[in-house]
């Protein structure tokens, strides 16, 4: 179900149990005066692919970092694994983000040395570092890389070593900003496929920020659209993407399947449902097809 | 390949990896410790030194050290560009202000010898530096870089050090790509001194304020992944040998010789 929240108010919410992220009513104001965050509330649950969706500039990443305690809100309050965050220290290994600059995140002389950056700081021992590392890499199939030097990586490859840096901290949580942008569509599927991946074998919970919607229908089980620093819709995909009020306010497009699905709905009957990805769509139409032909 | 690939003129931060990292001449099997106590040693004699055939033959033995790194040596003559430019550029109008048998006159401008000897010294003292400079990177582990820089500075002067050290890569790679960035669109123009200056002091202006955007994004990332301020060294070098101390310990007594003979202008 969608709802709608204007943001008039905002009240704080009790923590559910199964909650791993719960954000009540943050705001977050830049030293120049910007108000980028107001009155934003946020739920994350166990074992869950949540999108935040918004056009540039609608405060995704100032959210994405409120998250793992890199920003300090200025107002509200942050739980991550039932305890309330005062300071970042404990937070930074449960909640690891994957950045939209992969470039910035892979810094290291190799690959190895990179993601046994984040275990040498939570102060595992080299081999102890080595073996986290080394486990991340093969968790999603980039152990040939790791003797690698990440500046001769592709983007795709510095994609895939940024998410294996934030694995090898075994954390609960999995942030991603922007994960497959300027990537080419083999990269993508293969960045969306770690992440779906991520959720099903290894239970995590996992958060990207995007204003690519095909993405958000293809990967999320929950949407947060978020407009001009406030969360105006929060729901199912099939909710949100078939709400063109709310994507036109917060400046983004249905996802092909469902522009398609509502294009050839006008003319045709085609049974009531609201496919969001690109297989429930085929998947309708081909049984269409088949009635057709009998 | 990395953007750095594009202007051969600057360092290339990958290629220092690539030979840091996977190198094995027999300037990379020389223990870090002892190339790393070389290098305040060295700054110390070619300050010292003024004698210019003296200065040739320290040259000509960090050149020798270059080339004994399997380092490619055409490469070196196109880094030279930057701390050539520098160098000359500052030190081409200090010549004419030093006294001496005029070669050539032009009003109050005097060209002498010695003010040629004082320009050939101050190049051959910054190519000394930089081959030296140059050939460590190139042969020594950047975890062994941190590992050495942790012991020897205190914090959190070493933590500085090395984000320095990080930076000064970001500013590498920044100054490659704005250099694209102007390529692309025409803006390279080299045909003269004042061509030259007004380019390179726009890139070096550009290159400089985008660093610090990268160093702070860098600084986010590291935070996000539980960096508090110390760096955590992952590797150590291989602990220095009694032969290592005893080579350390003749450079440096080389160094107060040429100390001692520079105070008393015989060198």
């Amino acid at each position: 179900m969608s709802i709608n929240r204007l943001a008039s108010a905002c009240d704080f919410h009790e923590v559910k149990e199964d909650e791993l992220i719960h954000v009540d009513c943050i705001e977050h104001t830049y030293p120049d005066g910007t108000s980028s965050l107001h009155n934003v509330c946020f739920s994350l649950f166990k074992g869950e692919i949540v999108a935040i969706c918004g056009s540039n500039g609608a405060g995704k990443s100032t959210l994405i970092e409120h998250l793992n305690g890199l920003l300090k809100p200025s107002v509200g309050r942050l739980v991550v694994l039932q305890h309330e965050v005062t300071q970042k220290t404990g937070i930074i290994s449960e909640v690891g983000v994957v950045f939209q600059d992969a470039d910035s995140q892979v810094f290291a002389p190799t690959v190895i040395d990179d993601v046994m950056f984040g275990p040498l700081n939570k102060g595992l021992s080299k081999d102890e570092a080595r073996k986290a590392a080394l486990d991340a890499l093969e968790s999603i199939q980039a152990a040939h890389l790791m003797k690698r030097i990440p500046y001769f990586l592709s983007k795709g490859e510095k994609r895939l070593v940024a998410i294996a840096g934030v694995l090898a901290m075994d954390p609960k949580v999995i942030v991603a900003d922007e994960p497959t942008s300027d990537l080419d569509p083999v990269h993508s599927r293969r960045i969306e496929s770690v992440l779906v991946d991520l959720k099903t074998n290894y239970g995590m919970s996992v958060v990207i920020a995007t204003h690519d919607m095909d993405l958000a229908a293809r990967l999320a089980d929950r949407i947060y659209v978020l407009a001009e620093g406030q969360v105006i819709s929060e729901g199912k995909p099939s909710d949100i993407f078939y709400d063109k009020a709310i994507l036109k306010r917060a400046g983004l497009e249905q996802p092909a399947a469902v522009r398609i699905y509502e294009s050839i709905s006008q003319d045709h009957s085609l049974v009531d449902a609201k496919p969001v990805k690109e297989h429930d769509l085929i998947e309708i139409l081909s049984r269409v097809l088949q009635g057709a032909r009998l | 390949m990395t953007r750095l690939g594009f202007s051969k003129h600057i360092p290339d931060l990958g290629l220092i990896t690539h030979y840091s990292e996977f190198g094995d001449s027999p300037v990379h099997r020389i223990n870090p410790w002892i190339k790393f106590a070389l290098l305040p040693l060295i700054i110390f004699d070619l300050t010292v030194v003024s004698n210019g055939t003296l200065l040739t033959f320290m040259y000509l033995a960090v050149l020798i050290f270059w080339v004994a790194s399997e380092s490619p040596v055409v490469l070196l003559a196109y880094w030279y560009t930057m701390p050539l430019f520098f160098v000359v550029s500052i030190a081409f109008f200090l010549m004419f202000a030093v006294p001496g048998a005029p070669l050539i006159s032009c009003g109050p401008l005097q060209l002498t010898v010695q003010g040629l000897e004082f320009l050939a010294t101050l190049v051959l003292r910054s190519l000394i530096g930089v081959t030296y400079s140059l050939t460590l990177l190139m042969t020594t582990k950047y975890n062994y870089i941190t590992h050495i820089i942790s012991k020897v500075m205190p914090s959190p002067l070493d933590q500085i050090a090395l984000l320095m050290y990080r930076f000064l890569f970001l500013m590498l790679d920044g100054l490659a790509s704005t250099i694209v960035a102007m390529k692309s669109r025409g803006g390279l123009n080299l045909s003269g001194i004042k061509e030259a200056s007004t380019f390179y002091g726009a890139v070096f202006a550009l290159a400089f304020i985008r660093s610090f955007d990268r160093a702070e994004r860098v600084a986010k990332a590291m935070e996000s992944r539980a960096y508090d301020g110390k760096l955590a060294s992952s590797f150590s070098p291989p602990r220095l040998a009694y032969s290592g101390y005893a080579f350390i310990l003749s450079a440096a007594f080389i160094s107060v010789i040429l100390y001692s003979y520079g105070r008393f202008s015989l060198i």
